[in-house]
């Protein structure tokens, strides 16, 4: 019984550390087939706009809605304080820092990742990467190459967007009750903010892109056989997508303080 | 097919440039925060304490922000250095003698510096060094807090024996409010009151009368005092008599003690006449004989008149 324990601890270890040299392998692949011509435009601008275009009325509006609701809750405790003023202050920071960025990539993880786990799954599922590579054209570059591209772009973009639409929400929500002014508001909101601030929620959306598309796409390109598969696939991609959104915000944080 | 392409780019080119002008606007918004596009100046400041203050806090005149700290360094073990970058535009409003101050925006939001600017008259130079003065700090106020906390707790126990006092009926108004005969006497205080109060009113009112007939009586002097336009130049030609007749009593006073003065100089005739005994019993006995020898010319004449010579000549005149 104990020697079958071993044996499973030991295969699970195994497979384990073989995802992760595959894990390593499909991502320098990438990158390096990314930098390296020749390159896919008219597909990567195809991607591109599903990534950014067709996601951004969701991010957006979501957006829009974690300002007010978020604005509305924090009310009342600086109101306890007399610190109602300060609410511009504190929702620019909170926004910009971290749930702008965050909010986007979770979008993104669960409309994007889950579209490119479950489509490049089903490919796998009907052979048609193997056509592809039958045919001469390069499915990694075709498929992998232009979905991380356009992830790796246009998250960023989406973040500027959600970060733009939650202050105007959260805006909403302050004159609701406060009678603040646009300009106030505004200036009130980027006076607290310092530049390493922008570029910090710019550069986790560039971070979280790379990872929903890498992630997605390597779960997609390497789903298992069968229906079941494909389903899987999209799956782990917005799960893995989601949780390493998570601990990259995290490392992200501590690098940037670095900067601060 | 095509065609769709194009709009799909179109709209993809759309969403990157309206998402890159976003970014500029909130980078330009932020540099503008950071006055990152205005031209500035340094100036430093001394400080025993910084109480928090960071880079980046900002550095006020008279309420409005004119710039921000650009560094926070300790200098030694009892000095931190504060370099303050603070627009050009309002170098002008800051002289030489200016002080910064460390305050607080509010009770509980950020450390600033406040700058006053000073009376000198001469603006402050790109790297000088301005004065830095303490302000009363948080913790000084919490101090002060519990000062007056202790001082409020005294006067409550102050209060609270003197309400046990007045309770049990000790002291003036405890006997004010338990003591029967205090009260009556007061009560008896307050109708002796009444009745002065009536009395005082019935005098005022008859006082008002007659003043009343003082003022209608037309013939009388209040009457003419008030209304009369003439007695204005009556009393001014008065007053003026007044002056001058001042003036001669002077002038007389003046004269009668030279007089005065002359009748103490010994060398003087009247003083001897006031003076000397001598001479006074002198002229007494010349005033005598006078007397005496007056006496003897009317008998004299008295006799001539009857004499047969010359009592024609005196009928004659006497008619």
């Amino acid at each position: 019984m104990e020697q079958e324990s071993n044996t499973e601890q030991q295969s699970w270890i195994r497979s384990f550390l073989i995802n992760l040299a595959k894990i390593y392998a499909f991502t320098s692949q990438a990158i390096v087939k990314a930098l390296v011509p020749p390159y896919e435009f008219r597909e990567i601008l195809r991607q591109c706009y599903l990534v950014g275009v067709k996601t951004f009325p969701l991010v957006g509006f979501t957006s829009f809605l974690v300002g007010i609701v978020f604005t509305r809750q924090s009310r009342p405790s600086l109101l306890e304080f007399g610190a109602e003023s300060w609410l511009p202050a504190l929702v620019s920071i909170a926004i910009v820092r971290g749930l702008g960025p965050l909010v986007t990539a979770l979008i993104c993880a669960g409309k994007v990742g889950s579209s490119i786990g479950a489509e490049l799954g089903s490919m796998n599922v009907t052979e048609q990467i193997d056509a592809m590579e039958v045919s001469g054209t390069d499915p990694f570059r075709f498929l992998v190459v232009t979905r991380v591209t356009a992830t790796t772009l246009m998250v960023p973009l989406l973040v500027i967007y959600a970060d733009a639409l939650a202050l105007f929400g959260s805006f909403i929500a302050t004159a609701v009750f406060s009678q603040t002014s646009l300009s106030l508001f505004y200036y009130q909101a980027f006076d607290a903010l310092a530049f390493v601030d922008i570029f910090s929620s710019v550069f986790k959306g560039f971070l979280f892109g790379l990872a929903i598309g890498l992630v997605s796409c390597y779960c997609g390109y390497n789903s298992s056989r069968g229906t079941v598969g494909v389903g899987r696939a999209a799956n782990t991609s917005v799960v893995t997508s989601m949780f390493m959104v998570f601990i990259l915000d995290l490392l992200t944080l501590q690098i940037i303080e670095l900067f601060r | 097919m095509s065609e769709k392409n194009d709009r799909k780019n179109a709209k993809l080119g759309f969403f990157v440039l309206i998402s890159l002008v976003l970014f500029l606007v909130a980078i330009f918004f932020i540099g503008s925060a950071r006055d990152m596009f205005n031209t500035t100046f340094e100036v430093h400041a001394h400080f025993k304490d910084v109480e928090g203050l960071t880079r980046g806090n900002n550095v006020r005149l008279s309420g409005v922000k004119i710039g921000t700290v650009r560094s926070v360094e300790i200098a030694n073990d009892s000095m931190v250095t504060v370099t303050l970058k603070i627009r050009e535009n309002d170098r002008r409003f800051i002289n030489k003698d200016a002080r910064a101050i460390i305050g607080s925006d509010g009770l509980i939001g950020n450390t600033i510096v406040v700058i006053e600017p000073g009376r000198m008259g001469i603006p402050v130079e790109d790297g000088d060094t301005i004065t830095a003065a303490s302000q009363t700090s948080a913790q000084d106020i919490m101090n002060t807090l519990e000062t007056t906390g202790q001082n409020v707790l005294a006067i409550t126990q102050d209060l609270q024996k003197i309400t046990q006092q007045i309770n049990s009926g000790e002291g003036t108004i405890g006997r004010l409010i338990s003591s029967p005969d205090l009260a009556n006497n007061l009560e008896d205080a307050v109708v002796n009151l009444e009745a002065t109060s009536q009395r005082t009113a019935r005098i005022s009112g008859n006082i008002s009368q007659m003043v009343n007939q003082l003022q209608n009586n037309k013939q009388g002097p209040v009457h003419t005092l008030i209304n009369d336009t003439t007695f204005t130049y009556v009393y001014d030609s008065l007053k003026q008599n007044l002056r001058t007749t001042g003036q001669n009593v002077s002038q007389i006073s003046g004269e009668l003690e030279k007089l005065s003065n002359q009748l103490n100089n010994e060398n003087n005739t009247l003083d001897v006449l006031l003076r000397d005994s001598t001479f006074a019993s002198d002229l007494q006995r010349t005033m005598n004989n006078a007397a005496e020898g007056t006496e003897n010319f009317n008998q004299s004449l008295e006799a001539l008149q009857q004499h047969w010579l010359l009592r024609g000549f005196f009928r004659r005149r006497n008619k």
